[in-house]
């Protein structure tokens, strides 16, 4: 019975989703069907953290907007910690979690975690302080995840919790990417193109990363590295899946900080030093793409190297459409995440089971396919 | 310093040998009193060069020399105001800010307008930037390290608002800020122009002399009748004005613009100046000393990358030369006080 409540949940939120996709830069329905699947397999081997109902349960209203999945967030106050402020992508999971919220009736309380563990730490005293009604914390800093959970649960032991991208196991059902997979998609679409193009013969891997990032960084760029491996064996790869910041092999990886001016005078360093050679670029974000890119173009070498990235950022939309070379960046879909959570925690307040992990949906974003998510 | 090393070990006692090794070692020690602190900094630099020049063959290349000066320029333009500012005993923490906000505003003008609206936007913004600065430090008496902190948060979230957080593409539209001049690209002459033409003022202008005064002692100054407020607004506008153009030069080499641009480059303003033999308390520092600071910062990163030394190390390394070159300068110093 719970197992048919999670599908009957999943389905609903592909609905939703599919629902989402019809304007400007809002994935498709292409985008929510397979998140669907993925959460399933997820959840038959996941845990069920769906909360107890609380006297702040969300009623069931047949006239809510869809997107709420039928749940009223009357009178209730999420506490919402946001990884920070200024950056695209979570910019787009803010303005999301938002709209969904509002559509919902549901109250934010927002705090800005500004990328700090001792900040999200204080913002969750905040939320215990405020009585909120659930959680939804998007934070950096995984090593105090305890701390920030005993804290959120200070006065309530059931408070449900969501974790954006940052498990949280002691108290949070995890919601968010796929790292290692949404890599791989990069990595494998990069492959295909140069075995197409350049039978293979790829003189060197540069991947563009945030090392501050962690263990999020060490998945999504070993993903993709791991995705050319599979199209193009028998290169020198060297021991890339022991993660270090030194090169192994063809891979050379580029600390960029995450932005585009700060990895600009690396890559274009780089690529100074290895003349000749044709240069497979895979990048963290599409921020740092650009700047491979720029690089690139400054030291006229543009036919030479072939970019995929993370993220299918409105930044890069163009370039995917128009630049052969930029073959294409794994969606992430931020902008529908408050698709997810927001029912979702209003589920978990209901007392209804949700799936834990919930895993959004990673789609390749090509030339060929980009007008299906972003109409141009 | 009337030292007379070689007499007191003189005599041909057993301890001549020694004796001569003091008297070379005091010879040494004047010369290292008496050189200019941008010597020191030229030694740390060439030393720095040799060691890259060994370990790869591209460092010493046309190619690579572009690319230090294409990586230090939005470095150099923004630490020559800087260190005038510390000069006088002042600070601009907020350049890097507001070169972030400046090129968000010249990407958003530039979407519906002409690149010429987009760079007025943009240095309009830049100068009503440093003149905010400007009035707070100067006019209502607030410290200016207090003022820029605030502005440097300030600044920084107004980018982030105007951009909702995203990266602006420019579509070419101000590529031509950093095009080509006579083979040049456009930001290295400006970052020469403006190197040059803060020389110029600080070595050569009674505001250049003033600016010293007021840092080394600003109640003697004030006495003597330098106009001490104009002054540092003046030097706050010309900072605000030059992050709007860095902010230009940022969006355009880069097709882009965010409010995260240039984050943590004020720390490397404050560094490259300090390099150059400034200080912190006011009354000392030359262009040419931030220049070559900026130089060794530029070259370092530059030299490391294509050594492959991972970012953790470049970090590590960086440090030890800016503590190295700092404390040499700081030992010169103290001997020539003594």
């Amino acid at each position: 019975m719970r197992k048919l409540k999670v599908l009957a949940f999943l389905a609903a939120l592909s609905l939703v989703a599919a629902a989402c996709g019809g304007g400007d830069d809002e994935p498709a329905e292409t985008t929510a069907a397979p998140a669907a699947t993925e959460a399933t397999t997820a959840a038959a081997t996941g845990t069920d953290d769906g909360g107890t109902p609380t006297d702040a349960a969300p009623t069931a209203m047949a006239d809510m907007p869809a997107v709420c999945q039928g749940y009223d967030g009357t009178g209730i106050t999420i506490g919402y910690g946001d990884l920070t402020a200024g950056i695209p992508f979570v910019t787009q999971v803010l303005d999301n979690v938002m709209a969904v919220a509002e559509a919902c009736n549901v109250e934010i309380l927002y705090a800005d975690n500004n990328l700090d563990g001792e900040t999200a730490l204080e913002n969750a005293r905040t939320f215990t302080l405020a009585g909120v009604d659930g959680v939804i914390e998007f934070q950096l800093d995984a090593s105090i995840e305890g701390a920030i959970c005993d804290e959120l649960r200070a006065n309530d032991p059931d408070l449900p919790v969501i974790a954006i991208d940052i498990a949280h196991p002691s108290c949070a059902l995890f919601f968010g990417a796929d790292n290692g997979r949404a890599g791989e998609l990069a990595g494998l679409a990069l492959g295909e193109w140069a075995q197409e193009n350049w039978g293979c013969e790829i003189d060197m891997v540069v991947t563009m990363e945030s090392f501050v990032v962690g263990q999020v960084n060490i998945d999504r760029a070993n993903g993709m590295i791991r995705g050319i491996t599979q199209v193009c064996t028998g290169l020198d790869y060297g021991d890339f899946e022991s993660w270090s910041p030194d090169a192994t092999g063809i891979v050379t990886r580029i600390d960029g900080g995450g932005t585009t001016d700060g990895a600009f005078p690396k890559v274009l360093d780089t690529f100074t030093a290895n003349p000749g050679k044709r240069i497979a670029v895979v990048s963290l974000n599409d921020d740092m793409g650009l700047a491979a890119l720029a690089a690139a173009r400054e030291l006229g070498i543009e036919d030479m190297v072939v970019y995929a990235s993370q993220g299918a950022d409105a930044t890069i939309h163009e370039e995917i459409r128009s630049n052969p070379q930029y073959i294409g960046s794994t969606g992430y879909f931020p902008e529908s995440y408050g698709t997810y959570v927001v029912p979702a925690i209003l589920a978990m307040l209901a007392g209804d089971p949700v799936p834990d992990p919930l895993h959004v949906n990673h789609v390749f974003v090509s030339a060929d396919n980009i007008d299906q998510f972003y109409p141009g | 310093m009337d030292e007379t090393p070689v007499d007191k070990g003189g005599g041909g006692s057993p301890d001549a040998a020694p004796a001569v090794g003091i008297g070379s070692r005091a010879r040494i020690a004047r010369i290292f009193v008496a050189m200019p602190p941008e010597v020191v900094l030229i030694v740390v630099l060439v030393i720095l060069g040799a060691i890259f020049w060994q370990g790869s063959e591209f460092f010493l290349t046309t190619r690579n020399m572009r690319n230090v000066l294409l990586s230090v320029s939005v470095l150099g333009i923004l630490a020559a105001p800087g260190t005038l500012l510390l000069i006088s005993g002042n600070f601009d923490l907020s350049v890097a800010s507001a070169a972030a906000l400046c090129g968000c505003i010249a990407g958003i003008v530039a979407e519906e307008n002409s690149a010429a609206a987009a760079i007025l936007a943009a240095l309009g913004v830049g100068l009503l930037a440093g003149i905010f600065n400007g009035v707070l430090s100067a006019y209502a008496g607030i410290a200016s390290i207090v003022v820029t902190l605030g502005t440097w948060l300030g600044y920084r979230g107004l980018a982030r608002l105007f951009s909702n957080g995203q990266t602006i593409r420019m579509n070419g539209k101000v590529e031509f800020i950093t095009n080509d001049i006579l083979g040049v690209p456009a930001q290295i002459v400006l970052f020469v122009l403006i190197s040059v033409l803060a020389w110029f003022v600080v070595r050569y202008t009674r505001f250049g002399r003033s600016v010293y005064a007021i840092g080394s002692n600003p109640t003697a100054a004030r006495l003597s009748g330098i106009r001490q407020k104009p002054t540092i607004f003046v030097m706050f506008i010309v900072s605000g004005l030059l992050a709007g153009l860095a902010g230009l030069i940022l969006a355009s080499q880069l097709d882009a613009a965010s409010g995260n641009a240039a984050t943590g480059v004020e720390l490397e303003v404050v560094a490259a100046i300090i390099l150059g033999g400034a200080s912190l308390s006011g009354g000392r520092g030359t262009i040419p000393g931030t220049v070559l600071g900026v130089f060794i910062l530029g070259i370092m990163q530059n030299g490391l990358t294509l050594l492959s030394i991972s970012s953790f190390w470049q970090d590590v390394a960086t440090g030890v030369v800016l503590v190295a070159a700092v404390g040499l300068d700081q030992v010169r110093l103290r001997l020539s006080g003594s």
